[in-house]
């Protein structure tokens, strides 16, 4: 089955939209959720197909640290998540999630490119 | 350990008590110095006293007396015939001086306290045979002098010049030997108070170095009780100058010290929380304004990738369009905020139209949050006196606000309603998210943050209710946030017409 998903889980609707034009550019499929319990849901029913997921820190639902364990429970190691943020502090809001990767906001678009192009190196 | 949990241990005795003790030492020291100087004087005054009428006194009339005597000799060495007759004056002034000195010297060995200090000092000095010496020469002189008396006719016969002689010179001897008598005394006085004086100055020097002593030992006892205070101060500013950090004093005298620190320690504090409040509010504003810089680049770096696809090039740039349209919201909130915070929030107070500059708000807002909608009720003109940019900015505020902790597809609804003396502009809509008890918190500067992080909705600052609180201020209006039935959130903006 060919991993051609990517989630993006934020709950700013035109930051889904880019993300989505991006990721369809690159001749993938992008599924968005507002919230952690969307995310999970589409995380247990795109499981084999999803190649990257891009994580808001802050997210309704659930709290960060939960949010982030419960999808990387739902998904095959190998997939990252990338956590995406604003935040001053992304390196260490990566680490108390658990997360090694990070993209810092604002990015350039390239550099979203590259999470679909392989597997991307820590604080892309 | 928390470094607030570290204690300075207070000093026994306070250092306002340690001074108190310095000053009554340094009182003392002076008290008893003048004491000592008040009995001194008066110890020297009657040393004078003595030495003029025991021991000068006496040397003078045995000077006078050898003098009479050298004139007795004269006399009786000149012409015979008138020798008696001149001899009765001197004789007479002899007599009374050997009377008046034979009273003294038993004055002297009698029982008054100026007589027993002389035998006292006599005996010390190893010289009572002055005393018997004394009385052996002052009998001489009385043997000589009656001889005299006898000789010369007081009353008596014709003079005998021969015998006259002899008397004068027995007379002279005996008074030569009384004036040395008298000038051992002198010598033992002046050594009696040449000792006195001796031991004045001891005592003073005595005084002195207690006093200095005392002041020196209580000086350090101060000391010890200020110096690794004052240090502990010295050391926790210039900590927190060099390196922001905060080391609670926590003193816990009851003196100026122990007030000066606590002074410090809340000084220290409430200039550390409000270099947090700054770290957090320069944190969250670069998270703010990062969150739509990053959608304006992005949709911009996509436009130019698509500019065949006129489509997505409409489409990015109505999210360019509505995306700066909040990016400029967000920093007038962080610019009102900062001013407020400094007090220098800007008001120029102009006739206007509430009615009217809402309508303008909501058409806008609708504009920049396409996915939300806001409706406005019909009313009439609420004319009113008040800044235009800072109400519009007000209203923005209530609305985004609003629309975070509404629903999605819960309408936003604002409403005028007008008296006389007030317009109260109010907006409401169904909360959906978990409100703190005192809603009053949501108006603090960064308290609605998490749950307007955690809403799929429009973000702000944090800052939002606050500056509208700050607005209203200026205003002389109010601000309220009421839950009403069904979970509805209502803002009031109560305003002064």
């Amino acid at each position: 089955m060919p991993r051609d998903v990517v989630l993006v889980v934020d709950d700013d609707p035109d930051f889904r939209e880019l993300v989505a034009i991006c990721v369809e550019d690159y001749g993938l499929t992008c599924v968005a959720a507002r919230c952690c319990t969307e995310a999970l849901s589409l995380a247990e029913r795109y499981e084999g197909r999803i190649r990257a997921v891009l994580l808001d820190y802050f997210m309704p639902g659930l709290p960060p640290c939960q949010c982030a364990s419960e999808i990387r429970a739902r998904l095959d190691p190998a997939v990252p998540v990338v956590l995406v943020s604003a935040a001053v502090d992304i390196a260490e809001r990566a680490a108390e999630v658990g997360l090694t990767c990070f993209l810092a906001k604002p990015f350039d678009m390239a550099q979203l490119r590259k999470l679909f192009g392989g597997a991307p190196a820590a604080g892309v | 350990m928390s470094p607030w949990a570290r204690r300075t241990p207070s000093p026994r005795i306070s250092v306002d008590r340690r001074l108190w003790l310095l000053v009554l030492c340094q009182l003392g020291t002076a008290l008893v110095v003048f004491c000592t100087a008040l009995v001194a004087m008066d110890r020297l005054a009657r040393e004078r006293a003595f030495m003029d009428r025991y021991v000068f006194a006496p040397l003078l009339d045995i000077g006078e007396a050898l003098a009479t005597a050298d004139e007795l000799h004269e006399i009786v060495t000149g012409a015979p015939a008138s020798s008696a007759e001149q001899a009765r004056g001197p004789l007479l002034r002899l007599r009374g001086f050997v009377d008046r000195y034979q009273r003294d010297w038993e004055t002297g060995t009698s029982d008054l306290p100026e007589a027993a200090r002389l035998r006292t000092e006599l005996m010390q000095q190893g010289e009572m045979r002055l005393l018997s010496q004394e009385h052996e020469f002052v009998g001489e002189c009385q043997t000589a002098l009656h001889g005299l008396e006898v000789t010369v006719g007081l009353p008596g016969a014709a003079p005998v010049p021969a015998a006259l002689r002899a008397d004068v010179v027995a007379l002279d001897r005996a008074l030569g030997r009384l004036n040395l008598v008298n000038l051992r005394y002198v010598q033992i006085a002046y050594r009696a108070f040449d000792e006195a004086h001796q031991r004045v100055t001891s005592l003073f020097i005595a005084i002195s170095l207690l006093g200095l002593a005392a002041t020196a030992i209580t000086g350090l006892f101060v000391r010890r009780a200020v110096g690794p205070r004052v240090r502990r101060m010295v050391e926790s500013v210039t900590r927190f100058r060099d390196c922001g950090q905060v080391t609670p004093l926590d003193d816990r005298g009851d003196d100026d010290l122990g007030v000066l620190a606590n002074t410090l320690d809340v000084s220290f504090k409430a200039i550390a929380e409000r270099d947090q409040e700054r770290h957090r509010f320069l944190a969250v504003a670069a998270h703010e304004l990062k969150t739509p810089l990053t959608t304006l680049k992005g949709f911009a770096q996509t436009a130019r990738a698509h500019r065949g696809d006129p489509a997505i090039c409409e489409r990015a740039l109505a999210v360019i369009d509505r995306q700066a349209t909040r990016l400029s919201h967000l920093v007038q909130d962080l610019l009102l905020a900062a001013r407020a915070g400094a007090g220098k929030l800007p008001f120029r107070p102009a006739p206007l139209d509430l009615d009217a500059l809402s309508r303008r708000v909501v058409t806008e807002i609708g504009q920049a949050y396409p996915e939300r909608t806001f409706q406005m009720a019909a009313t009439a003109g609420a004319s009113l006196l008040g800044d235009a940019a800072l109400l519009e900015h007000a209203v923005w505020n209530l609305l985004v606000q609003a629309a975070t902790l509404a629903p999605d597809g819960e309408p936003v609804e604002v409403a005028i309603e007008q008296t006389p003396s007030r317009a109260r502009l109010s907006v409401q809509a169904r909360n959906a998210m978990s409100l703190p008890e005192d809603l009053d918190e949501l108006v603090e500067p960064f308290e609605a943050l998490p749950i307007e992080r955690a809403a799929s909705s429009p973000h702000s600052t944090g800052l939002g209710l606050h500056v509208v609180r700050e607005i209203a201020r200026l205003h002389r209006a109010s601000l309220y946030l009421d839950r009403r039935a069904g979970g509805v959130l209502v803002s009031t903006l109560d305003l002064r017409r």
